[in-house]
């Protein structure tokens, strides 16, 4: 059985109260399992690499590191691996450690233990650890099996592995019992 | 042209700071001042980078860097590789190509993630 949801569904009140205790008192709806199926998370200390055909690195006056990968972007870190056509890292200390904010651009697949996500901009920011993933046309596309979730906008916590679609959210999830 | 061995070269800028180069031969063109190193060519950066390839060239005119060899860049728990370099003395841009792979190293986990 499939059950599709449409228009304007926020899906991080779902979030929450699919990782909630509240959880263990009452079956998750489709979309909670779904949700927690499909939120993407990051390894801590896992080292990155990246892969492009270009680079270009550039230090302003104030000390700042920008880097930007051109053509046939892989970034892995742990199980995440992101490609994408351009992506930029900034480096507010200019140290080349840690990226301050990372942004990739054009045809943005981000994947994790069978999850996907498709975007065409995808912002990082390694602060608040979060990643904001937008379409420039289209929706936002979040995929795992026969689960799918489309909005204008996903955002993730990258720490908890939650996320918040918005704006046209479109909700296409298989129902519980149902085998993966 | 004059032709050298065991080569150290500087380039110096009050407001951008020093690029030292060593290798083990090379050439200078007199009048341009444009040189060609090669045999294990290192250098090292204002920034603090280190870089390494085989060979060099330095085109004054342009105020550029140039290598079509593999290199290799590192930096604190950064390391970047490519089959070619283009360093912008001037702008102090470096702009790699071909295969380019960059490794950030991991770092003890810690409260949270965050890509590195």
């Amino acid at each position: 059985m499939r059950r599709t949801g449409a228009a304007t569904l926020v899906l991080a009140t779902l979030l929450l109260a699919a990782s909630s205790p509240a959880q263990e008192e009452t079956a998750p709806t489709p979309a909670e399992s779904a949700a927690a199926r499909l939120g993407v998370q990051i390894q801590s200390g896992a080292a990155m690499s990246i892969r492009s055909a270009e680079l270009t690195a550039e230090r302003g006056e104030s000390g700042a590191e920008r880097i930007v990968f051109e053509r046939n972007v892989v970034v892995d870190q742990g199980d995440l691996r992101i490609t994408c056509d351009w992506l930029e890292a900034i480096y507010l200390d200019g140290t080349g450690g840690q990226a301050d904010r990372i942004t990739a651009r054009g045809s943005v697949r981000i994947l994790q233990a069978g999850r996907e996500a498709l975007c065409t901009d995808a912002v990082f920011d390694n602060v608040e650890q979060t990643m904001e993933c937008t379409a420039r046309t289209g929706k936002v596309r979040l995929v795992r099996g026969e689960d799918v979730i489309e909005a204008d906008r996903i955002d993730f916590d990258l720490k908890t592995g939650k996320f918040r679609a918005s704006g046209g959210v479109q909700v296409e999830v298989r129902s519980e019992g149902k085998a993966e | 042209m004059a032709v050298l061995t065991d080569v150290e070269i500087a380039f110096s800028e009050e407001s951008r700071g020093r690029v030292e180069i060593r290798a083990r031969e090379g050439s200078v063109h007199l009048d341009s001042e444009d040189f060609w190193l090669s045999g294990g060519v290192e250098g090292t950066t204002a920034m603090g980078d280190r870089f390494a390839t085989e060979d060099l060239v330095y085109d004054r005119s342009q105020q550029r860097l140039w290598t079509a060899s593999r290199v290799r860049l590192d930096r604190a728990n950064l390391t970047l590789e490519a089959d070619g370099m283009e360093f912008d003395v001037e702008e102090r841009r470096i702009r790699l190509t071909g295969e380019v792979e960059v490794v950030m190293a991991g770092s003890e986990p810690s409260e949270g993630g965050g890509l590195r």
